[in-house]
């Protein structure tokens, strides 16, 4: 029996050993939450029981795991690592047309499922990984009201909470993946914690990039979030 | 931006989500512009191979390693292999043989020529 993301760990730190690694980026997905059918309904229904959260602590412990496992390869070389915490996975199409939209309310259960994934989040900063890590706080900017909700890039109104194959001014493809906007969003988060942990400042990915790189590059008017948008306060270093 | 990372190398490592996230678009959008070298990605959780059903990969035991479950496949391993270093760019581990074609589009879409990537 092996954790969680053990192969890849190992993987990594074979990498780790062979040669000089900058910093691991560890992404951490909700599949072990959102394709957990009886997980999501207890959460949903208010159910959840110590015993029922075991499959959503095993997630930060394997994280922990597999960080260990990587630095165990060659520590000196890979003492570097960022988190990219766990998204709001309420806040896709796919969620709210199963769960509804998000009231603000503490007993709906959009808040349930977000409590769970603040849990895990919270979990991962624990003083082990803390040690070392970068962590990129991504449910907070889906918060944001001038992030992911109200979004605007290159002066382009996105639409964020439908899904659409064909139209690339919405940021999800499908219920839960991203269209190549929410993918260069994403990226701009991954590069201002790079930047925090390698002390480097390097450009974000511009607003007319994004829509160049969307096939709308024509329909840029002026920036209105790269530049204007505070990603930094997204990334926290102990 | 392309020559930081290119003069960097990192380790993204995909845990408990799927690589639609990179494959969606059918680019290498999520942290590398598609001529960034230096990134090697290596996945976990490629669940939207696995039918969408319980248990999810990422808790559930690992007997085998993903290179052995999947010899005839594209993998990371095969990747090391061909270049005989760390890898330039892009992938690859898999974790289920449907999810093979997908891959094989992320390697032709990225900066790694297909042609660099062999069979074992």
């Amino acid at each position: 029996m092996r954790l969680g993301g053990q192969s890849q760990a190992e993987r990594a730190r074979d990498l780790a050993s062979a040669s000089r690694v900058d910093v691991v980026i560890m992404l951490i997905g909700h599949n072990d939450i959102n394709l957990n059918f009886t997980l999501m309904s207890r959460i949903a229904a208010g159910s959840m029981s110590s015993s029922n959260h075991q499959p959503i602590d095993a997630i930060s412990s394997n994280v922990a795991a597999a960080w260990q496992t990587i630095k165990a390869g060659n520590t000196s070389s890979v003492s570097r690592l960022m988190v990219v915490e766990m998204a709001d996975l309420m806040q896709t199409p796919d969620f709210i047309r199963n769960f509804g939209t998000p009231t603000g309310s503490a007993t709906s259960p959009a808040a349930r499922v977000r409590k769970e994934v603040d849990r895990v989040n919270q979990s991962l900063r624990n003083p082990g990984m803390r040690e070392h890590a970068t962590f990129v706080d991504f449910p907070r900017f889906q918060d944001h009201p001038n992030g992911l909700p109200t979004l605007q890039i290159g002066g382009v109104i996105l639409t964020r909470l439908q899904q659409s194959h064909s139209n690339p001014t919405y940021v999800f493809l499908d219920g839960i993946h991203p269209r190549a906007v929410g993918n260069l969003l994403i990226a701009n988060m991954i590069l201002q914690g790079l930047n925090s942990r390698l002390n480097k400042n390097v450009a974000m990915v511009t607003d007319r990039k994004i829509l160049l790189s969307a096939g709308i590059g024509d329909q840029f008017q002026n920036v209105t979030l790269v530049g204007r948008f505070n990603f930094r306060r997204y990334v926290t270093q102990y | 931006m392309t020559d930081f990372y290119q003069r960097r190398r990192i380790i993204l490592l995909l845990l408990t989500m799927s690589y639609t996230i990179f494959t969606g678009t059918g680019q290498c959008q999520l942290i590398t512009p598609a001529d960034t070298k230096g990134v090697v990605i290596i996945g976990d959780s490629l669940s939207d191979a696995n039918s969408f059903r319980e248990p999810c990969t990422f808790n559930a035991p690992t007997a085998t390693p993903v290179a052995d479950r999947n010899r005839n496949d594209y993998t990371w391993v095969d990747v090391l292999a061909a270049r005989r270093e760390m890898p330039i760019g892009n992938l690859v581990a898999v974790n289920g043989r449907s999810y093979q074609r997908r891959e094989f589009n992320l390697v032709r879409n990225c900066a790694t020529p297909a042609k660099s990537i062999r069979r074992t």
